[in-house]
């Protein structure tokens, strides 16, 4: 009776979906072979993977194509399906609410990867991995272990490409021919102001700044370019690694934060970006001209270039790296899940291990088909020939350094910063050394959504100068309404994982 | 056992009645009636591989997060304030522009009037969010160029929350005054036109006719819209905020309602148990409102109570 309640409700919330299309499910045998040693493929299966983008149309002939490989090396098929973007949050929990037959599925920490583990939603995979993944399991560094890791078992497979905590100004160079800052890289917050003084003077009808809505992440860029590594960016709290015994410290307790966020309030005065900026909407300012200048990391500016050494605006831009120490991203900010309900966990892991290891199955899986979908140059990057039909797919789980392959036009610069992180990392592990360290919010859910909330309401305005009560005023207000609502409890329980961490370094 | 009996006879003798009620009932049942047993969840610590049911329980622990923070009470008051605010504007400016058209004897030009006071129900919330901010915005808005052009300093609107309220309740106004209209157009076609003739007749001139014989004709209609507005007093209108307000911070304490703080909040951390909980707020607090006025018409005329 529950089983029937349960899919009828199941039911009911897929119908009030609007907009919601009739799922693939699974037209697979069930019972796959699970052999004591290696794996038995000798039933065919069809494997199920969902990962979130728009599904492109040419979709067909690359499962078509792929399959055909698949089909010859691992006796599988694979049906790939996409979650739209439109509304992937609700498809994504309900897929997996709903117990439906899925094998692998995308999953990061921007979907709640850690709180969904926690919460029974994917398979453990402590031996599953090495056992049929070996191969994958091999290249996977002992951070992403840990990384993948709640509550003692691993519960994804995360991504074997590098990528780096780089962040730092994205910039047009273009604008500053035959002005005194020609030629000149921006190193720091100084020359960030005076280019965006120069770009007021070139083009006074541009806001050189590039803000909206979502606000701003100059308060991050501060910190980390003092060398504070974040616990938790949505919550404001950071610690310094150089410590022994590092505490945390919420953003408002750097001793320099108001010299930040005079800083800032100078910007907003002499009009780097606009007085009503938390209603601006737009973020395609860099593309279409509107601003010039943006912090994120370096696949924006890599982005940026690309395009435009590709014919599509006449721009050039420059990057530079704004963090006192360089580190790795954590792996699992792409990683490949298996969900409870799948049947076929040995075989999803065989195939998932002969994707991010073996050139051919990854083109195949990835770009689609030499000559129709993607082509590639002596340099073995590649292009994708129709973007429209089939771009790239979107399980960006899948790359893996060495194997993933650069576009075409990539800029000399991106792999200049590349080589030079990856040598900082060798020489120095400030940060790098906790680069393995995950929080566990469960429990926490009122305070982190709480705290959320102050910083959206108190913090962003109070950042861009944008506030009515000043910044003394602002910051006292700031900190009465994150103690309310729970600060306090966050830095302590926190407090508790970090010293546990510290603790597993010193061994 | 007795109703039982009576439906068995009732059934019997109004078989085709009640198939032709069943489809309603069914869809009623599975779409409105079931999916409500999924607010236990809004006790429950929800667990993917436990479902629904297997979930373990945590008493009121999902309620927490709308009032550890002391917001929960700013939220429904701005909630409760700005409903009964928009009811009152756009039934009342509703009711003005249906006895205005139904008094425009010109054809044409009724018609037009009224196809373009309808028109703005078909401008989405989006589009008007980007309206707000091209009129709005401190450097480039319209406004703002114009004060420049007549000399006057630019204001920037943006730091004054609480011209906002105001603001909301007009565009919510004029978007759906003219829809609303059409509802009351419809019942003052329907009251009889003898009625009118012979208040001519006896020499009521058009106020009169319209404060005697309209507006009384007319008000079971209104008691109607009223109490379903009512049942919404605690659901915000989230598209009309969200694209209006958006997530900016400095108007939060004048324009926060329930639904755009659950999703501001609740965005982060996806938890099934806590959105479920902060629905069953709303919904408690809509039924208790919506007996309670019903319960008052009812003590008042009981011919124009809902139920």
């Amino acid at each position: 009776m529950k089983k029937l309640l349960a899919l009828i409700l199941a039911l009911a919330m897929v119908l009030s979906l609007a907009g919601c299309t009739s799922n693939g499910g699974s037209g697979g045998k069930t019972d796959g072979g699970s052999g004591d040693a290696g794996i038995d493929t000798s039933k065919e299966v069809e494997l199920v993977m969902y990962f979130i983008s728009d599904r492109p149309a040419g979709q067909d002939i690359v499962d078509e194509n792929m399959n055909k490989l698949f089909k010859e090396k691992l006796n599988c098929t694979l049906k790939v399906n996409w979650i739209s973007w439109a509304g992937y949050k609700d498809t994504y929990n309900l897929l997996l609410t709903s117990g439906e037959n899925i094998d692998m599925i995308y999953t990061a920490g921007w979907l709640g990867f850690a709180d969904l583990a926690q919460r029974g939603a994917f398979k453990e995979l402590d031996e599953l991995w090495p056992k049929y993944a070996p191969n994958n399991y091999g290249k996977a560094t002992e951070d992403a272990k840990k990384q993948a890791t709640v509550n003692g078992h691993i519960y994804c497979v995360p991504t074997l490409m590098a990528t780096y905590m780089g962040y730092g100004p994205t910039y047009r160079t273009d604008i500053l021919k035959g002005t005194e800052l020609e030629g000149k890289q921006i190193q720091n917050f100084e020359d960030v102001e005076k280019y965006c003084e120069v770009a007021l003077q070139v083009h006074p009808e541009v806001l050189p700044l590039n803000l909206g809505s979502n606000g701003s992440e100059w308060d991050d860029m501060y910190m980390r370019s003092l060398g504070y590594f974040y616990v938790d960016r949505s919550s404001g709290l950071w610690f310094d690694p150089t410590e022994e015994n590092p505490k945390i410290i919420t953003i408002y307790e750097e001793p320099t934060i108001k010299d930040f966020l005079e800083m800032m309030k100078r910007w907003n005065e002499k009009g780097f970006f606009s007085k009503s900026v938390l209603s601006d909407t737009d973020t395609q300012k860099l593309q279409t001209g509107k601003a010039f200048l943006t912090v994120h990391n370096i696949d924006t500016y890599s982005g940026r270039q690309t395009a435009s050494n590709q014919g599509q605006d006449d721009y050039s831009w420059d990057f530079y790296d704004f963090n006192k120490y360089a580190a790795h991203l954590p792996w699992t900010q792409d990683s490949m899940a298996i969900p409870a309900a799948s049947k076929n966990p040995e075989r999803a892991l065989a195939l998932w291990d002969l994707i991010t290891t073996n050139q051919e199955a990854f083109d195949a899986f990835y770009y689609g088909i030499e000559g129709t979908t993607y082509k590639l140059n002596d340099k073995g990057e590649v292009e994708m020939i129709d973007p429209e039909t089939y771009g790239q797919s979107g399980m960006w789980a899948a790359r893996t350094t060495g194997i993933y392959r650069d576009s075409f036009g990539t800029p000399q610069t991106w792999h200049d910063w590349h080589n030079k992180w990856e040598e900082e990392i060798k020489k120095d592990q400030t940060w790098e050394q906790y680069a393995g360290f995950v929080i566990n919010s469960a429990g926490l859910e009122t305070e982190l959504s709480n705290v959320a909330n102050v910083m959206t309401q108190y913090w962003q305005p109070l950042e861009l100068a944008l506030n009515s009560n000043g910044i003394d005023g602002g910051l006292e207000e700031f900190k009465t309404q994150m103690e309310a609502a729970g600060i306090e409890k966050l830095r302590a329980e926190y407090q508790k994982q970090l010293d546990a961490y510290v603790a597993t370094l010193k061994k | 056992m007795k109703y039982l009996k009576n439906f068995g006879a009732e059934f019997k003798k109004n078989k085709a009645l009640f198939s032709m009620l069943a489809p309603a009932f069914i869809l009623t049942l599975v779409l409105s009636y079931i999916p409500m047993v999924g607010l236990i969840l809004a006790f429950k610590n929800f667990n993917y591989g436990a479902g629904i049911f297997g979930s373990k329980f945590n008493g009121f622990e999902n309620f927490r997060f709308l009032f550890a923070s002391g917001k929960g009470w700013q939220i429904t008051r701005n909630t409760i304030l700005y409903n009964l605010l928009n009811l009152i504007t756009s039934q009342a400016i509703a009711i003005l522009l249906s006895i205005f058209i139904t008094e425009i004897k010109a054809k044409y030009y009724k018609k037009i009037t009224q196809s373009l006071i309808f028109l703005p129900y078909f401008i989405s919330w989006v589009l008007v969010g980007i309206f707000v901010f091209a009129i709005f915005n401190y450097e480039t808005g319209l406004l703002n160029n114009l004060r420049k052009a007549a000399g006057a300093e630019a204001y920037n609107i943006y730091d004054h929350a609480s011209i906002w309220p105001f603001l909301i309740c007009a565009f919510n106004a004029w978007k759906w005054s003219g829809y609303n209209s059409v509802i009351y157009i419809a019942a003052i076609t329907g009251v009889d036109q003898e009625i009118y003739e012979a208040a001519a007749i006896d020499g009521a001139n058009i106020f009169q006719r319209i404060r005697h014989i309209m507006l009384p004709c007319i008000r079971p209609t209104v008691i109607t819209m009223l109490l379903l507005q009512v049942g919404r007093i605690l659901r915000g209108d989230f598209e009309m905020f969200y694209q209006i307000v958006g997530n900016n911070g400095q108007l939060f304490d004048m324009t926060d309602v329930i639904d755009t703080y659950v999703f501001r909040s609740l965005m982060s951390t996806n938890n099934i148990g806590m959105t479920t909980a902060a629905a069953l707020y709303q919904s408690v607090v809509c039924f208790v409102v919506i007996v309670l006025v019903n319960a008052i018409v009812k003590k008042i005329d009981a011919d124009y109570a809902l139920f």
